[in-house]
């Protein structure tokens, strides 16, 4: 895994890089966006992260010629504005994620992580939660490597838990999940696939919280 | 006498003022012209009956006398206004018939063949002619002098009659001018109206020009100074709006690299005493980051800054869900049960999405920061009269009543507070709440216990 931090901020930069290095990723790092340009141009990466505020050549621009030369490399921008409009502008421009700072690390390794699986997710890729572990290609879950027994809509739900581990998933987000497969789900439904999911998951630890109004929670995994 | 504020009034002051002193002048030269005309004619009527006297002279021996009967005499001298004088002498000032103690012409103004002049006579002011008469015209025999005269007073009161009469319609004019002014000015000031109009109609963030076209010449120079000020503000506002964008990234890429290089140290020690100062370090780092981001918010919730607001069709609804459920890994980290009440419903506001996610942030972090563990946080959405409201309750600490006024001051904190927040919390929620025309109310939560606090927002259609 190749990651790219473009960050002028010396101190910031150092962090950024130390900390994804411990993570087992190679990174390399670019202070302007020119250098950013031309790295980007000569070699593959599994993901960048982009500063907008940079000088000459702005993250936007870096962000905007990758995208002319094809590059499909997911993107998670940085920036310390938070208005909306930038927000949008580097969404349309082709970004995959944003991040403002001053962020909380682990909140940025987990999006580097998710990026770099969604980069992926052609292949298919492989979710883990303590115990517990998704095969999203194979459409399998096992908890010590023994596999368990869920329905396909069941492990739809935990998919998207599990992508969304610690964030809030609402039931409208599970049943549009589920669409796909079929018919339309109601909110009834989810609640029973929730009370399954649970039942067939407590083996593992796993905790799927239900939050007032809002929807389910999957507790982060102890080492996340 | 209290300073005129209307333009109307001051008009009205300098023109009806001179209209009155006018009034009064024309009417005393009035005056004058009618003496004259009323002397004319009552000198021409007294004369007349002098001639009509001398017309008679007939001369009996060497002893002239008038010819007429006593009724024709008395007739003649019975004026309209009362009874003439009148007295016949020789042109040696022999006595011949009349009243025989009727002044004679002043002595320097004895000329010519007619003369008037003023006297008195028994005590009253007279106007008297004195007509040289021959006594048989062109017999040679000399003549003789009639006098004539009436009480002034008469002609005074003729004069009087026309000026009273004259003043009337004068001092309508004058009041036909004055309320001239008074609706003339309105209906020139109706051009400032549309003007003033315009202004009010304006949202508070609205800082273009005021259109100059047909408008009176004279405003322009005024719209014109006012449109300068305008572009001046407009021109101030944007700077300061480019220097909050830009302290934002000045205070936000050290505060995270200072967050990013604890975290990692956090990583490397092993050591526990280490790990316990690099623990303070991390909290005074995320207070730094709140109160960056707070005063950053608040200096873009300001009414001065609401010039770039977007305006937009929001659910709160919606909105809550978003904004809640971003706050629900923050409040299990304390072990506090947070969500939507379930019966909150859909309401739709006109706002500033950011700045309304900004206002409920600010809501939830200070119920979490004042509700213990095991507490429950609870934010609803509802419709009361077309008025959309949203809530967030707590059953924690609750806020006495007699804080409640303080707590929305900048930099207020509650005496008991712990360590978190800068106390600009809720001064940023009213300051929204005042940019978006809603307002904050702050009341005990159910059963009694911790707090309720509700936006309601205008009525919508």
């Amino acid at each position: 895994m190749r990651l790219l931090v473009v960050e002028d901020h010396p101190i910031l930069a150092a962090g950024l890089v130390t900390a994804l290095k411990g993570a087992d990723y190679a990174v390399d790092h670019a202070v302007t966006g020119e250098q950013a340009d031309h790295m980007l141009a000569a070699q593959q990466y599994d993901a960048v992260i982009l500063d907008i505020g940079l000088p000459k050549l702005d993250g936007y621009e870096v962000l905007r010629r990758m995208r002319r030369r094809g590059s499909k490399t997911p993107v998670l921008m940085l920036t310390a504005r938070d208005a909306l409009e930038d927000r949008v502008k580097g969404l349309d421009l082709g970004a995959d994620d944003y991040l403002a700072k001053p962020y909380d690390l682990p909140e940025l390794e987990a999006r580097v992580r998710a990026l770099i699986r969604r980069g992926q997710s052609g292949g298919g890729a492989e979710l883990t939660h303590g115990d517990l572990a998704l095969d999203t290609a194979g459409r399998r879950a096992t908890i010590k490597n023994i596999p368990i027994d869920l329905s396909a809509r069941e492990l739809g739900v935990l998919e998207v838990l599990m992508l969304r581990a610690g964030r809030v998933v609402s039931k409208e987000q599970l049943a549009e999940q589920l669409y796909g497969w079929g018919e339309e789900v109601g909110a009834n439904a989810i609640e029973v696939y929730v009370h399954r999911l649970r039942k067939k998951l407590e083996p593992a630890g796993v905790n799927v919280r239900t939050i007032r109004g809002l929807g389910y929670l999957l507790d982060k995994a102890a080492h996340d | 006498m209290t300073r005129l504020r209307t333009l109307r009034s001051r008009l009205l002051l300098w023109v009806s003022g001179p209209m009155l002193a006018l009034w009064v002048i024309s009417t005393l030269v009035d005056h004058e012209v009618a003496k004259g005309f009323v002397n004319l004619n009552y000198d021409r009527a007294l004369l007349d009956t002098a001639l009509d006297l001398g017309r008679n002279v007939r001369e009996s021996g060497d002893r002239p006398y008038i010819d007429l009967p006593p009724s024709v005499i008395e007739l003649l001298i019975s004026g309209q206004q009362g009874r003439l004088y009148y007295r016949a002498n020789k042109s040696n000032g022999e006595y011949i018939t009349g009243d025989p103690d009727l002044p004679d012409p002043p002595a320097d103004t004895q000329t010519g063949r007619v003369t008037y002049y003023d006297a008195i006579y028994r005590n009253s002011p007279i106007r008297a002619v004195a007509v040289r008469v021959p006594v048989s015209p062109g017999s040679g025999r000399g003549s003789i002098l009639i006098h004539v005269a009436e009480k002034s007073a008469l002609r005074a009161d003729s004069a009087r009659q026309i000026m009273l009469r004259m003043m009337l319609p004068q001092a309508i004019l004058v009041l036909i001018a004055t309320l001239a002014v008074w609706f003339g000015v309105g209906l020139g000031l109706r051009a400032l109206t549309s003007i003033r109009t315009e202004i009010e109609n304006r949202s508070h963030v609205d800082l273009s020009p005021i259109v100059e076209t047909g408008t009176p010449v004279e405003v322009r120079p005024l719209i014109r100074a006012m449109n300068d000020l305008l572009s001046r503000l407009s021109a101030s506002l944007a700077a300061q709006q480019r220097f909050i964008a830009d302290a934002a990234h000045q205070l936000r890429t050290p505060v995270a690299a200072l967050k990013t290089q604890t975290e990692l140290a956090m990583r490397q020690v092993r050591d526990d005493e280490a790990k316990a100062t690099l623990q303070h370090l991390q909290t005074a780092a995320d207070h730094a980051t709140r109160v960056v981001n707070q005063l950053l918010t608040m200096a873009r919730a300001e009414p001065e800054s609401h010039r770039n607001v977007i305006r937009q069709p929001v659910d709160l609804k919606a909105l809550a869900c978003e904004v809640t459920g971003e706050w629900v890994p923050r409040a299990l980290t304390r072990k506090i049960d947070l969500g939507l009440d379930e019966t909150s419903v859909p309401a739709e506001i006109s706002a500033d999405p950011f700045l309304i996610r900004e206002m409920l942030n600010n809501l939830i972090d200070n119920s979490l920061n004042y509700t213990p563990s095991e507490g429950h946080v609870t934010v609803r959405t509802r419709r009361q009269d077309n008025h959309a409201v949203l809530e967030v309750e707590d059953d924690g600490t609750g806020i006495p009543v007699d804080e409640r006024a303080k707590i929305f001051d900048r930099f207020y904190r509650l005496p008991d507070s712990g360590p978190e927040g800068c106390g600009l919390g809720l001064a940023i929620v009213r300051e929204i709440a005042q940019g978006h025309q809603a307002t904050v109310g702050v009341h005990t939560g159910a059963g009694g216990h911790g707090t309720r606090m509700e936006i309601t927002f205008p009525a919508t259609r």
